[in-house]
């Protein structure tokens, strides 16, 4: 489904490189539950952030579908690949039902309505997170676990068969964690998505994950 | 928040401002209901003075509130508005340059299209500072500083205004003080007829970003992700912002209250995030306070006339810190 | 914005401060004494002493409160009043920081008396430029306040300015402490055009010239008198506006401001002539426009040049009567090339020149074949 092909990640800055991995060859299946692990700096988030095309690769290409992922329109790609960041949500009145709305935007007309599929949609992904109950708070009323749910929730609501979460577990207590990996597993399993998830809690996910990939310092990429 | 409360909130306005129009047009100088409709003086205060006066507070307190909304929720902060970011400072600065090299270089004739020129200038003046602010906030990621490189460029902007009145002589000043003192009361019909129907498309044209608008709530990563193309966003909204606060401050001078409190209070007030429900609700509201501040100077003093940018804020900032002390959630 | 304001409030207040003073008849027995005698002056005084003068000038207050007094003495400095100026006349050496005031001591013949002015931008008068061109005249306030170090520096024998009527503000402490003679003149808070005129009396006595400003004011005086009895016998009165609004707001002078009794002795009805409020009134043009709509004719309009220019600020300026009947003059029919009308220079000492013009204007057959000093007809 995802295939690296000699890809080289990093930055641009005034038309000078900065490489921050080179030669990263890999294939990911729908299904499947990534866990991207490496220190702090190597490259995961860079990676994640070229993946979902918010940056620009410096060589070698990711085919999403067989299909070069700069190839998409932000609009079909928003169909197929859905984040879930860390930044934290909230403010200017946002409800969990606002936030997990949010999901059907590539799919809704320019004045944001919704048709009766699309709360259904939205009302199915909230009862595959058992966030029904908690619908019409506000974000800023929430706990980090249930703001993370809501925000996978987003991602169900965009019916993408790839998800990215980069560092879901930051802020996370040790239940909400294996619960959130509970979750995420189920997906795989029951939707056949796609999930690659970026964490520093090895031990954590191993249980859960189908294969790991691992970044290390001299472009070293290690798939288990 | 459900269609059928919104529609119910909004008619409600919609009501309240209909009523406040009305008493805006009954409120004046001289008591209209003493004069005999026949007398020809009737329809001049009615139509020539009354009128425009009320219209300007309509197009003024929904198009202010307009852009207070588009750039507190494009810059995810409260506090972003056109005064506070130095758009109307630099539609005013503008304004004078306009005023200043035109008068000096006396071009004939240059009084017949003066307002046109004025207006240009006013919203080329709008256009440049956004143009500012948004190439900072493309550099830094806080908002905090975004808001403080509008705040320093507020400062300067005025600094070299003071500046230029100061330099330049009476002849061409007198252009300058005539407008910068003007309000809603110093339009005519004629000049509703000019800024008005762009002041209504500008708001119109508001209406189409209302969907990415909401995406850009969450982030603009979640809202790139979501596919909204935030460039173009970002352009929409300085176009928008620019036009109606250049067509505004053109007119009424730079009105600082309504742009920024009027989505603050209509956050507190209605619970919702979407910008349809907002971009209305802000929109009566705007007029609202305005009507109600031009109301209040012609009940309290039934001869002199005070300024609008005094009252609307005297009247105004009391009932925000109440919002926002009565509401236990963060509006940003 | 301080120029902004300074600039709105002068022309504002310049002619419309207005005050309840008390009766002629109370200070008539003070004034008798002395050769200076004055008719119509309220807001200084002169007391001839033995051998010295003393010239009082008073606050804007009712209770005409003294604000600041000037021994003037040839020979020998007298002994009088502790908080007082003592000044050796004649002066020679003057900073005069108003355009009435330069122009005053001119009528004096006392030019070049004159070492410093406030700013040549204001001036029309072609000697005074001449001067300033050539820096013989200094300039002192190019910006809007004064500039300290050059003031002191120069140590005028005397410093004419004119204020608000408040001596905390109206003058800057530091010239104070360098201890110049300062007189902060109120002459712009006179009722008539007479009293204003006035004032070249009180300046004469600087450069012991009473005789000559006696006999120049006399001969305004007369010919104003007489301009004036020409409008008696006429029964119908044209009513006159004046002024324009600066932003929403319409400055409209009270009944017994200058201007007002400048129209009343031009045979003129003032629409506020019952308004016995002091200063100006500020109203709304609704207001205005309902009790001046039929205005004859319309004078003093800021500094505008034409019709045009008028309706490109506010086309319901055309709504007035005197607007559609073409009846629109203002006072700047001379200007310099930053706009200030010799208005404010020579019209000031001259009320009876700006009397025959209004005259001409509401009775042209009084004065067939006038020409026009200080208005022009608006086009």
């Amino acid at each position: 489904m995802i295939k690296l092909d000699a890809l080289e990640i990093g930055y641009k800055i005034k038309n000078r490189e900065i490489s921050v991995f080179k030669s990263m060859n890999a294939e990911f299946n729908a299904g499947e539950l990534i866990g991207l692990m490496g220190d702090n700096g190597v490259g995961k988030s860079t990676l994640l952030k070229t993946i979902t095309g918010s940056l620009k690769s410096l060589s070698g290409q990711i085919l999403l579908n067989g299909k070069n992922i700069n190839a998409y329109s932000s609009g079909e790609l928003a169909q197929l690949l859905s984040i879930v960041i860390t930044e934290k949500i909230g403010g200017f009145n946002l409800t969990v039902w606002d936030v997990v709305a949010s999901g059907r935007t590539p799919y809704i007309n320019i004045f944001g309505k919704l048709n009766v599929e699309d709360e259904h949609i939205i009302v199915s992904s909230l009862e595959q997170l058992s966030l029904v109950s908690l619908k019409d708070k506000f974000m800023d009323e929430l706990s980090d676990g249930q703001r993370q749910k809501v925000m996978i929730a987003k991602s169900l609501a965009q019916q993408t068969p790839v998800i990215i979460l980069d560092e879901p577990t930051a802020f996370l207590d040790y239940n909400s964690k294996h619960r959130l990996f509970k979750v995420l597993k189920e997906l795989c399993e029951t939707q056949q998505k796609l999930i690659i998830v970026s964490s520093h809690d090895l031990d954590l996910m191993r249980p859960y994950i189908t294969k790991s990939v691992t970044l290390q310092e001299g472009n070293s990429m290690e798939i288990l | 928040m459900a269609s059928s409360k919104f529609i119910f909130y909004a008619l409600c306005l919609t009501v309240l401002v209909a009523v406040l129009s009305v008493c805006d047009l009954c409120f004046g100088g001289i008591n209209l209901f003493l004069v005999n409709t026949q007398d020809p003086l009737f329809s001049t205060i009615l139509f020539d003075i009354r009128l425009p006066k009320m219209l300007t507070c309509l197009i003024a307190g929904s198009g202010l509130a307009t852009c207070g909304l588009l750039l507190q929720s494009l810059f995810r902060n409260p506090l972003a508005g056109p005064y506070v970011l130095g758009v109307s400072s630099g539609a005013s600065l503008f304004v004078a340059i306009a005023t200043m090299v035109l008068t000096s270089v006396n071009i004939s004739g240059m009084f017949f299209v003066g307002k046109g020129i004025i207006t240009v200038f006013s919203i080329a003046g709008a256009f440049f500072v956004t143009l500012i602010i948004l190439a900072v906030s493309k550099k830094t990621k806080s908002n905090v500083t975004i808001l403080l490189v509008g705040l320093m460029l507020s400062q300067i902007l005025g600094a070299t205004q003071g500046l230029i009145e100061y330099i330049s002589s009476a002849d061409s000043l007198k252009t300058f003080v005539i407008w910068s003192m003007g309000s809603v009361g110093s339009t005519t019909l004629s000049d509703i007829w000019f800024i008005g129907p762009p002041a209504v498309i500008s708001m119109a044209l508001s209406f189409t970003l209302i969907k990415p608008m909401n995406a850009v709530l969450l982030n603009e990563q979640y809202a790139q992700n979501l596919g909204i193309n935030i460039h173009r966003l970002r352009i929409s909204v300085i176009i928008i912002t620019s036009l109606l606060v250049g067509f505004i401050t053109a007119f009424c001078g730079p009105i600082a209250f309504v742009g920024i409190s009027v989505p603050i209070a209509s956050r507190l007030f209605f619970k919702t995030a979407h910008h349809l429900h907002q971009l209305v609700f802000c929109m009566l509201i705007g007029s609202a306070v305005m009507l109600t501040a031009d109301i209040f100077c012609q009940v309290i003093s039934n001869q002199f006339t005070l300024p609008i940018n005094t009252v609307t804020t005297l009247i105004g900032s009391p009932v925000v810190i109440y919002l926002l002390f009565k509401s236990k959630l963060s509006i940003g | 914005m301080t120029r902004k304001i300074t600039i709105l409030f002068l022309g504002l207040f310049f002619f419309y401060g207005c005050r309840n003073e008390p009766k002629q008849a109370e200070k008539d027995p003070e004034l008798a004494a002395g050769p200076i005698k004055l008719s119509y002056a309220k807001r200084f005084t002169v007391k001839h002493e033995d051998g010295f003068t003393v010239l009082e000038l008073l606050g804007n207050k009712n209770d005409n409160v003294v604000t600041s007094t000037f021994v003037l003495y040839k020979t020998g400095k007298p002994r009088y009043k502790k908080e007082a100026y003592y000044i050796r006349i004649p002066v020679k050496k003057v900073a005069s920081m108003s355009s009435v005031y330069s122009l005053m001591l001119m009528e004096l013949n006392e030019t070049n008396s004159i070492a410093a002015i406030d700013n040549v931008d204001y001036y029309n008068n072609t000697t005074i430029r001449q001067k300033v061109n050539e820096g013989r005249i200094m300039e002192l306030s190019k910006g809007p306040n004064i500039e300290i170090e050059k003031t002191v520096a120069l140590k005028p024998d005397l410093l004419l300015t004119f204020g608000m009527g408040n001596p905390n503000t109206d003058i800057d402490k530091k010239l104070v402490q360098a201890q110049l003679p300062i007189a902060v003149s109120l002459d712009h808070l006179e009722e008539t055009p007479l009293a204003r005129a006035e004032w070249i009396k009180f300046f004469a006595c600087f450069f012991d010239k009473q005789a000559l400003a006696d006999s120049l004011f006399n001969i305004t005086e007369k010919k104003y008198n007489v301009l004036k009895a020409l409008i008696k016998s006429e029964e119908h009165k044209p009513t006159v506006l004046t002024e324009i609004k600066y932003g929403d707001t319409w400055y409209v002078p009270s009944g017994k401001s200058y201007i007002a009794n400048l129209i009343a002795d031009a045979g003129g009805s003032y629409f506020w002539k019952d308004d016995m409020k002091p200063g100006s009134t500020p109203l709304s043009f609704e207001t205005v426009y309902s009790k001046a709509k039929e205005c004859d004719v319309w004078i003093n309009l800021y500094n505008l040049n034409s019709k045009k220019e008028l309706l490109s600020y506010d086309e319901r300026y055309g709504l007035f009567k005197a607007f559609k009947d073409g009846k629109l003059y203002n006072n700047n029919k001379i200007q310099n090339a930053k706009g200030y009308s010799n208005y404010w220079e020579t019209g000031i000492i001259r009320p009876d020149e700006v009397l025959a013009d209004l005259i001409f204007i509401l009775y042209p057959k009084l004065l067939p074949g006038h020409a026009f000093s200080y208005y022009k007809k608006l086009e």
